[in-house]
């Protein structure tokens, strides 16, 4: 049988730990890379790069609403993803009920992936109308 | 014979005889924290060197060859060069998030590598929810990607980020999926869990169908998320300079690199761990005298070969097959493995439930 | 909990409807799925029972009002079919929609736990932000859409932030629970208070009781004619069962504290909506605003909390949405046959040439306006006698002179249709629509007659 480990906040303290570590590591590269580095500003060199032609417009533009929809369907199918984890992991105490519930569960996530998927949700290109 | 866990043993012996408790633990901790980073750069270093070395095999050409005996300095001698070059911020950047956002990708970097066991014992954080932990964190690196493509304030950055974003967000699904096809099956989360479910042999081997399909997709998904080819059109050089790190250089782009193979560590490392049974000596239930044998052989190394073995596939991806265009790549995972994937994990649930694996 | 699965297996099945793209179909199975799910429903009449872990709880009350609501639900329906007549698309989805919205409805009505009723609330509202943008090219449905989306996201807010301060004094969900807990301590901490009020609030974001109301007339307006109708009517009548519910459960006891808030809110919202309609031009803003004004009376039912009250309160829903859906049904038929013309002229002369569209909009207004042999008459009568019987003798009399108040503008249409000269035409009734039309104008004549057979249900 499985032993219930609760875990405490101390737990987390080798992670914040390594967070402190990391972080002073990224830090202090960046600092001596700009104390060891030239520092010869001109105003051509701090213009966007665009393949060496004057810079047209602004990159703040609209762009296609196709990633949007992924990030929407994303997150969907992440929380659905997200729900499996604790199921995974109690599955063998679960048995069976366990399975047939994810069964229902799957069907459910399935049926609405098809209508998804039916709907042209993946599809890129321009619909032929 | 001198294991790796002997030598922590000793430091930790040292640490507690000339320190205070919570001092030398604290100082531990911190020892351990810059262990894995310099094991991260050390390995990105290797990498570097050995992805260029591979790249002329394949094409037939010598790769570095100056710097150094066979050219093995040149990757140590790019990572100067690019300590020293100017970091330039464009005027026209979004500063605070220009500046931050190598510095996030790349802290996230190391932070995933908290929960890994790379040898029997040596493990920085056991953590019951470790491979919940890595694919976390892991996932927030596309925060510093479109932060800095975004930030940018150029259109080529703003479409890398954003090719980049999607990517990693889809393929993240099908690698979570197959992911937990393998937690069914060990019935855990703590990586260290997992590797001691696999004394009897590597679940690729024990989980049979579900888990080679469970393989198959995590290393296409992998290898789509630290964004190598042939999923690397985020930074397809031919048709948008450089991608989301396009504005960036000297240091800051040295740190994007850094992280780009720290993802890649990470992902292989994850793999192994869970298909291959990472440290684990490759066991035949039965064959006493066989086990012993492969029991010689250090934990420490069968880690890090299976690991080097998971990079040598993807470097192998990179030089085999040509870069993929958004849709198809989005096409592939939406329409082929995410599916695949949701139905492989009812098939590994089933299996488990059955007791039909070895 | 047989009613929710068929509901949702229905609404699934209209979107996979969609995509066959076989129109003929979609309006059938709407209605099939409609009446089964209504069978189910009233099967469980007398037959309380309660589903997940006690949340929700299946009683005469919810089986009431679930029954209204999935009525209203089928007119409004009835009437898509010639309202989307040109539409090509999505037509399929707008009924799924709806019957997701039904959905969260029934949640609403029938729940016993604080999580069920933010559940439902959700449930019921993000397709009906949905809904009312499903004009996609209409510049005033986007903007009605976004609106409603806004406003409702922060009611919803600050609902789930009552609840969450209910939850942090009681450390319980469930509303008996609730009860115990007021009942039984002596001095009741100040995020308990707050609570009530910041649900108070919420609730009156969602059902536009005044001085929350300002949504409301932009949305009416905006969202294109037949999802107003289905605004007004259905999440008016779910709004209310759960405001109710758990205003006469978890909150009875306190009443002394919130009912003062909610005089206040009454007169508030009966003097604005009352005088904002006498001034609007067009009709389907004078019917927002007398949405509004219906809330005003309603919240009466909720401020008497005795034993009438619920009956008052299902009456006068019902009477409310069986006079509305046809109001609209006319107001779609006019406006359509107007070029997009919907002020009160657009009626002018209906009465010569279209005399059972006047007729049926005439009952609709009196009903509306609460004038005997209608059914609004015994609605605003229960609701009337329920306030009195709790004490509340001003706040009644001014109800009443807000009703009086309202005959004015109800009549303001009538005199267009009957006593003015127009150049109208013939206008042409579609079958189904027909249908619906004259069945809600003799279920409303219906209701004023026998008024005792709907009242003694609850």
């Amino acid at each position: 049988m499985q032993t219930l480990v609760i875990s405490t906040p101390q737990d987390y303290i080798p992670v914040a730990i390594q967070a402190v570590v990391a972080l002073a590591f990224v830090v202090v590269v960046i600092i001596a890379s700009n104390l060891l580095g030239p520092k010869r500003k001109t105003e051509e060199k701090l213009k966007n790069f665009e393949c060496g032609i004057e810079q047209v417009g602004n990159a703040r533009r609209p762009y296609s609403v196709k990633y949007f929809l992924i990030a929407i369907l994303f997150v969907l199918f992440d929380v659905e993803v997200i729900f499996m984890y604790p199921w995974a992991v109690n599955f063998r105490t679960l048995g069976a009920f366990g399975f047939w519930e994810m069964m229902v569960f799957t069907i459910i996530l399935l049926a609405g992936f098809l209508y998804v998927l039916l709907k042209g949700a993946f599809n890129w290109q321009k619909r032929e109308e | 014979m001198i294991s790796l866990s002997d030598i922590t043993q000793w430091i930790h012996k040292m640490l507690f005889q000339y320190l205070n408790g919570t001092v030398a633990y604290g100082a531990e901790l911190v020892l351990a924290g810059v262990a894995v980073i310099a094991l991260v750069v050390a390995m990105a270093i290797i990498m570097v060197y050995a992805e260029r070395k591979f790249a002329g095999f394949f094409q037939m050409r010598w790769g570095p060859n100056r710097v150094g005996k066979w050219g093995t300095l040149q990757a140590i001698a790019d990572t100067v060069k690019l300590m020293l070059k100017e970091c330039i911020t464009p005027n026209n950047a979004d500063k605070p998030m220009f500046k931050l956002a190598p510095i996030i990708i790349t802290v996230v970097g190391f932070l995933a590598l908290a929960p890994f066991a790379f040898a029997k014992g040596i493990v920085l954080w056991d953590m019951n929810i470790g491979v919940f932990y890595v694919t976390a964190i892991s996932s927030l690196s596309v925060i510093g990607i479109l932060m800095g493509g975004w930030a940018s304030n150029n259109k080529y950055s703003l479409l890398g980020a954003l090719r980049s974003g999607a990517q990693i967000v889809s393929y993240e699904l099908s690698a979570g999926l197959s992911i937990a096809a393998i937690i069914v099956m060990s019935g855990s989360m703590s990586l260290n869990d997992i590797i001691l479910a696999q004394t009897d042999g590597w679940w690729i081997l024990r989980g049979h169908i579900p888990a080679i399909i469970a393989f198959v997709i995590s290393i296409i998904a992998s290898t789509a998320e630290a964004n190598r080819s042939p999923f690397d059109l985020a930074e397809g050089e031919q048709e948008l300079t450089g991608g989301y790190h396009t504005e960036y250089s000297g240091i800051q782009f040295a740190l994007f690199f850094l992280a780009e193979y720290t993802t890649m560590f990470i992902l292989a490392m994850l793999n192994i761990t869970l298909f291959l049974g990472g440290w684990m000596p490759f066991h035949i239930p039965g064959l006493t005298v066989f086990n012993h044998i492969m029991d010689f052989i250090p934990g420490i190394v069968w880690f890090f070969g299976k690991t080097f073995f998971i990079l040598f596939l993807m470097i192998w991806f990179r030089w085999t097959f040509p870069r993929m265009r958004i849709d198809k790549l989005l096409k592939l995972e939406w329409k082929y493995l995410l599916p695949i994937s949701i139905v492989n994990l009812l098939f590994a649930a089933f299996i488990t439930l059955m007791g039909w694996h070895f | 909990m047989a009613a929710l699965i068929s509901i949702a297996v229905f609404g699934i099945a209209l979107l996979y409807i969609e995509l066959t793209n076989s129109k003929k179909i979609q309006l059938p199975l709407a209605v099939v799925g409609l009446l089964v799910t209504l069978g189910l429903t009233v099967m469980q009449w007398n037959h309380p029972s309660s589903s997940f872990n006690n949340m929700a709880v299946t009683d005469n009350y919810s089986v009431a009002f679930n029954a209204s609501i999935l009525l209203s639900t089928m007119f409004v329906v009835l009437l898509s079919a010639y309202y989307y007549e040109d539409v090509k698309q999505h037509v399929a989805e707008i009924m799924a929609l709806m019957l997701f919205t039904v959905f969260g409805a029934f949640l609403i009505t029938s729940f016993s736990n604080m999580i069920m009723l933010f559940l439902g609330i959700e449930t019921l509202s993000i397709p009906l932000y949905v809904l009312a943008g499903s004009k996609k090219f209409s510049l005033r449905s986007n903007e009605a859409s976004f609106k409603y989306f806004l406003m409702g996201a922060f009611a919803s807010a600050i609902l789930l932030l009552g609840i969450t301060l209910v939850y942090g004094a009681s450390a319980t969900f469930q509303l008996s629970a609730i009860s115990d807990y007021v009942n039984n301590t002596k001095q009741l901490p100040g995020i308990f208070y707050m609570g009530i009020i910041l649900i108070l609030v919420g609730f009156s974001f969602k059902v536009a009781a005044a001085p929350f109301h300002f949504w409301t007339p932009d949305v009416y307006e905006g969202s294109p004619t037949l999802i107003t109708a289905f605004m007004a009517t259905v999440v008016k009548i779910a709004g209310f069962a759960a405001f109710y519910r758990l205003f006469s459960s978890a909150f009875s006891s306190i009443a002394t504290f919130w009912e003062p808030l909610l005089w206040g809110m009454i007169i508030l919202t009966l003097l604005i909506s009352n005088f904002a309609a006498l001034l609007q031009k067009g009709v389907k803003r004078l019917l927002a605003y007398s949405s509004i004004s219906h809330a005003g009376f309603l919240l009466l039912g909720i401020i008497a909390l005795n034993k009438l009250s619920a009956g008052g309160i299902f009456y006068y829903t019902l009477a409310y949405s069986l006079a509305t859906i046809p109001a609209f049904g006319v107001l779609i038929l006019v406006k359509n046959h107007r070029n997009s013309d919907d002020s009160i002229d657009a009626f002018n002369g209906l009465a010569k040439k279209n005399p059972l569209l006047a007729i049926v909009m005439s009952v609709a207004l009196l009903s509306m306006a609460g004038i005997p042999i209608t059914a609004g008459f015994f609605a605003k009568y229960y609701i009337f006698v329920a306030a009195i019987d709790s004490g509340y003798i001003l706040l009644t009399i001014f109800a009443v002179l807000a009703a009086v108040l309202g005959v004015f503008y109800y009549f303001r249409l009538l005199n267009a249709m009957f006593l003015k000269e127009g150049e109208a035409e013939k206008i042409k009734i579609p079958v189904v629509f027909g249908i619906s039309l004259l069945i809600t104008t003799i279920l409303t004549l219906a209701m004023g007659v026998f008024p005792d057979y709907i009242i003694k249900l609850l």
